[in-house]
């Protein structure tokens, strides 16, 4: 406490605080504090705490979307197939990669993007040299069931209704790991619970909303 | 600006109102609950699963069906899909097939050899280990064998089809007892039956799929009969575009019988009566097969004499219930329509038929010469397997099966018998003939299941010995000394002969869908081979095989010696017609080819036939089908029941269902079986307890069946609850109103009520079982328990 503070102080006990207010009012800084104090831990919060939260984890290799389907014109499902009885494969694994992309079957060593491929997971007699431990940017917790083949054939949603322009990405962005439960930020974002519940109302399928069709 | 107490509560607040003005408060209680998922006990699925296939025969029942189990990492089950080469189930799966996983994690499941610590049927038992065990085991059979007691083991088995059956057999023989008890099933009167009238056991079988007209004796065709998935799909066969005439004689509105073209709704255990009706009928309008009849059949006169006598459609109608002009009319349409076939064996084959209702309905089909034709009774060829070499039996195994059996099968009193469980009971419970010192179950559960199990458990208390081969802790292995669990479902090697009421000889041999057992169980044919090797002597001797593989192997080569059948292998298309088809014998360059063909194929069979060919079929006396059974005079004369004019010995209908009611007991308790529960010691899997209805099982509440109009005289709503007594005791039930129950019928589901299991099966519902009453088949002296007098009042 200042001096000035203790004069004051000891002024009220004087006097009359009523008759002679003097300088700012009791508290110093009066609303600021609570202001203060509230845009500190909005700043925490909000731009803070979630870079501590999540730990940024880069892919092992910067797969280009747009390369292989804008220019190649290739649809989602030739790489990221349904097997024939309908099960999802997700990220494709290496050997389907090598079924177009081996030393011996290239064609132009000018693709820069393919020769960091072969470099890095191929060796020169064309057999994986280490695997591609991708990150899942939408996987789920083991605990929900999501069926591709419900939403994509049977259902008729197109891939970017939920992936967004993924498909037509130039690289990958880094993956974001909640530190605490070890799940993708993605998954927070765009793809909890709620998230599903809207969708399947918003589509007239409130039935699918019951526990065990997603929770096995 | 200067921060006091009063600046520096407000920035606190300000501070605590911006923290929940963001999401974060919220955000952290979500991770932290998702944090939970995370913890290192909680399993995690593996993140990228090897999935793959694997073929195997299912283990669940006799019905040999082809699975191809869907396996993650190799190791774990997770689904059970037909096999589209197999020749029996062709792709397809039953209820209980298709929860074959849930027998892999089974909470009921031992993890390996125990020894009881607790009571008798508390299920406290402590882990031990297999050389432990099988020590244990053997020093009490070694020392019984030594002492000249080898005769006091007694082994009950629930198997039937498969080479296990005929290892244990062999064991228990060359060990030196008598003793082996079959659990009662369908299949002792059908092996009785075949004998009478066709001169061989076991060897009749029925061309379902090619029949135009089907009468069926209360046979549960879709609920679990013969071989349960090949029955149904016969069924949907004759229902794609009316391709045939399905007409079910049940006492109550069953699955198989609502679903059937036409119900004939009988009085319980009188379907022997109504057959005989239909054969006064066909004979007296002259509608048999004359050529048939003169040519290949054998005391016809005296038969046509025995139906004209008793079975005229008014004698019938009073005994069935059934209408004379719809006995009638049936009569004319079965003989009418060709090829028609009479299938007999009640429900879905747990609980025994009587040999005579079988016998009458093998004659209705010999009346219309339906027997080795299309779509007709077909006497099975044989079973090209090679015989084990012939055990040499030493003095104490001699001595010891040379003892008369505890069950009087095949004795005196019940020549034509092959074992008769309630038999064993009486024996152990009055202390007959001599006492019990060892207990082997092999695959069954009469504690349970049986003509009653309360007196099985009750003599259970009189053996010093049990030893079970349960891989659960079902109903009669919490009662075990020792459990030796042999090897669950997917688990052990499968091998299947001749799956009930197929009509060409089958063959299965497969490898355990998993590559080593979830638990430490052995198969149960090697648990033999090690106790025989242990035993030494002339046991050892007997089961002269390095391991169950090498003994199912040796006699498998007999299939590829025989130069017959062909095996199962991918066609690239759906399976054609199999039995009677135009399949050529398989030529193979070696034995060794043949197995690799099998390991593959894993299903033997032979589906050549030519239909009308009659040589051999009929090894009777006379060489024919033998309406007046000389088997029969000969077996029963030697007992002194054939009768003054061998009229034991004709198909009859003999009341196996009390017939007067008191006023005491006004009612008729009849167990029904059920396809979705389990009887014998395979175990419940939880999946299976979600397709029980309300009106079946509702909490711990089993429900009986009666008829609304029943109900209104006792004074019964639907959902009360009742006590079901008999003179055995009662039951804690309640009631269902079911309009397809018969009026003064109480029908009471079995299989459930378990004292073992896990918590998904133990003490939900009550077992019928328990209070019961049994008569006997005239011939095979087989308990049967087709109806019970009983009272059913509110409580």
């Amino acid at each position: 406490m200042t001096q000035h503070d203790e004069a004051q102080v000891t002024g009220h006990e004087e006097g009359p605080a009523s008759e002679h207010p003097k300088g700012p009012a009791p508290g110093g800084g009066g609303w600021l504090f609570f202001f203060g104090g509230l845009v500190v831990t909005a700043v925490i919060t909000w731009l803070i705490w979630p870079t501590l939260l999540y730990s940024k984890k880069p892919q092992p290799f910067s797969f280009n979307h747009a390369i292989h389907t804008v220019e190649m014109g290739m649809a989602c499902d030739e790489c990221h197939v349904f097997t024939a009885e309908g099960r999802f494969q997700g990220i494709p694994a290496l050997e389907e990669c090598l079924t177009c992309h081996t030393w011996g079957s290239r064609q132009n060593d000018e693709n820069e993007a393919e020769t960091a491929f072969l470099e890095e997971f191929v060796t020169k007699d064309d057999r994986i040299k280490k695997s591609a431990d991708w990150h899942v940017y939408s996987g789920q917790p083991d605990c929900v069931y999501f069926s591709h083949i419900a939403h994509v054939k049977n259902g008729g949603i197109s891939c970017e209704e939920c992936h967004g322009d993924h498909g037509k990405s130039t690289g990958l962005r880094p993956f974001y790991q909640n530190r605490l439960t070890k799940y993708s930020r993605d998954v927070w974002l765009k793809m909890k619970m709620t998230d599903c519940a809207d969708c399947h109302i918003k589509n007239g399928k409130p039935e699918n909303n019951a526990c065990f069709v997603c929770h096995k | 600006m200067k921060l006091d107490r009063r600046g520096f509560i407000k920035l606190a607040v300000g501070a605590a109102a911006g923290f929940h003005l963001t999401p974060l408060p919220w955000k952290l209680m979500d991770d932290i609950a998702i944090w939970t998922q995370n913890w290192p006990w909680v399993s995690r699925l593996p993140r990228y699963p090897e999935l793959a296939y694997a073929r195997t025969i299912c283990d669940l029942c006799d019905g040999g069906c082809g699975i191809k189990v869907r396996l993650v990492n190799k190791t774990q089950s997770v689904k059970v899909e037909g096999d589209p080469d197999a020749p029996v189930n062709r792709g397809k799966v039953c209820l209980m097939g298709a929860a074959g996983p849930q027998y892999q994690y089974n909470l009921a499941r031992f993890h390996g050899p125990v020894r009881r610590i607790g009571a008798r049927g508390s299920g406290t038992f402590v882990r031990i280990s297999w050389d432990e065990a099988f020590k244990e085991v053997v020093t009490r059979l070694a020392e019984l064998r030594r002492q000249g007691q080898a005769h006091n083991v007694v082994l009950v088995s629930g198997r039937r089809h498969s080479l296990v059956t005929e290892l244990s057999e062999r064991f228990l023989k060359a060990y030196g007892s008598p003793n082996l008890v079959k659990m009662p099933s369908v299949e002792d009167g059908r092996r009785v039956a075949d004998l009478a009238q066709f001169g061989r056991s076991d060897r009749t079988g029925y061309d379902l799929e090619h029949s135009k007209f089907i009468l069926s004796f209360g046979c549960g065709l879709i609920e679990g009969w013969g071989a349960p998935v090949r029955s149904i799909q016969a069924y949907s066969g004759w229902r794609a575009g009316g391709a045939a005439k399905f007409v079910q004689v049940d006492t109550r509105a069953s699955l198989t019988a609502s679903k059937a073209d036409e119900w004939v709704a009988v009085a319980p255990g009188t379907e022997a009566a109504l057959a005989l009706g239909l054969a006064h009928v066909i004979i007296k309008e002259g509608l048999y097969d004359r050529t048939f009849i003169d040519q290949q059949t054998f005391g016809f006169e005296a038969f046509e004499a025995l139906a004209a006598q008793y079975y005229s459609p008014s004698k019938v109608a009073a005994v069935t219930g059934a209408p004379e002009a719809v006995i009638i009319r049936l009569a004319r349409e079965f003989a009418r329509t060709k090829p028609a076939l009479a299938i007999a064996g009640k429900g879905k084959g747990d609980l025994p038929t009587p040999v005579y209702e079988i016998m009458a309905v093998h004659a209705l089909n010999a009346l219309v010469g339906n027997i080795n034709q299309e779509g007709g009774l077909i006497v099975r060829k044989e079973l090209p397997l090679a015989a084990w070499p012939e055990p040499v039996l030493d003095a104490t195994a001699q001595a010891g099966t040379a003892a008369p059996r505890l069950d009087l099968a095949g004795g005196d009193k019940y020549p034509l018998a092959e074992s008769l469980l309630s038999n064993l009971v009486e024996s152990i419970d009055r202390g007959r003939l001599y006492p019990v010192k060892a207990l082997i179950i092999d695959r069954a559960n009469p504690a349970f299941f049986g003509p009653d199990p309360g007196a099985f458990r009750a003599a259970l208390a009189k053996i010093p010995f049990v030893v079970s081969l349960s891989s659960f802790a079902d109903d009669t292995s919490i009662y075990a000394d020792i459990v030796l669990p042999e090897a669950a479902n997917f688990e052990g090697p499968v091998d299947v002969i001749n799956p009930p009421t197929l009509p060409y000889p089958l063959f299965g041999l497969a490898d355990p869908a998993l590559p080593r057992p979830t638990f430490e169980t052995k198969p149960a044919g090697d648990i033999y081979i090690t106790l025989a090797k242990a035993l030494g002597d002339g046991v050892k001797e007997a089961l002269p095989f390095k391991n169950y593989d090498e003994a199912v192997k040796k006699a498998a080569a007999g299939l590829f010696q025989s130069g017959r059948g062909r095996v199962a292998q991918s066609e690239g298309k759906a399976l054609g017609r199999v039995f009677g088809g135009q399949a050529q014998p398989q030529a193979f360059d070696s034995e060794k080819d043949f197995f690799k063909t099998l390991a593959a194929g894993q299903f033997w069979y032979d589906p050549a036939f030519t239909f009308g060919d009659l040589a051999g079929a009929f090894q009777t006396p006379s060489g024919r089908f033998e309406f007046l059974s000389q088997t029969l005079k000969e077996a029963l004369g030697r007992a002194g029941l054939a009768g003054s004019q061998g009229e034991a010995c004709l198909p009859r209908y003999e009341a196996s269902v009390p017939t007067e009611l008191s006023h005491e007991y006004p009612l008729l308790l009849v167990p029904v079986e059920y396809f979705k529960l389990v009887n014998e010691s395979e175990g419940g899997a939880p999946y299976l307890t979600k397709l029980l209805e309300d009106d079946l099982l509702k909490g711990k509440d089993l429900f009986v069946q009666i008829n609304p109009r029943t109900a209104g005289d006792l004074g019964l709503a639907e959902g009360d609850r009742a006590r079901l007594k008999t003179k055995k005791g009662g039951l804690a039930v309640r009631v269902h109103l079911f309009e397809g129950a018969r009026p003064g019928v109480v029908y009471a589901p079995i299989g459930l009520g378990h004292l073992g299991y896990d918590l998904y099966w133990r003490g939900k519902g009550v077992n019928p079982m328990e209070i019961v009453e049994t008569t006997r088949d005239p011939l095979s002296g087989q308990a049967l328990w087709w109806g019970t007098r009983a009272n059913l009042t509110k409580v």
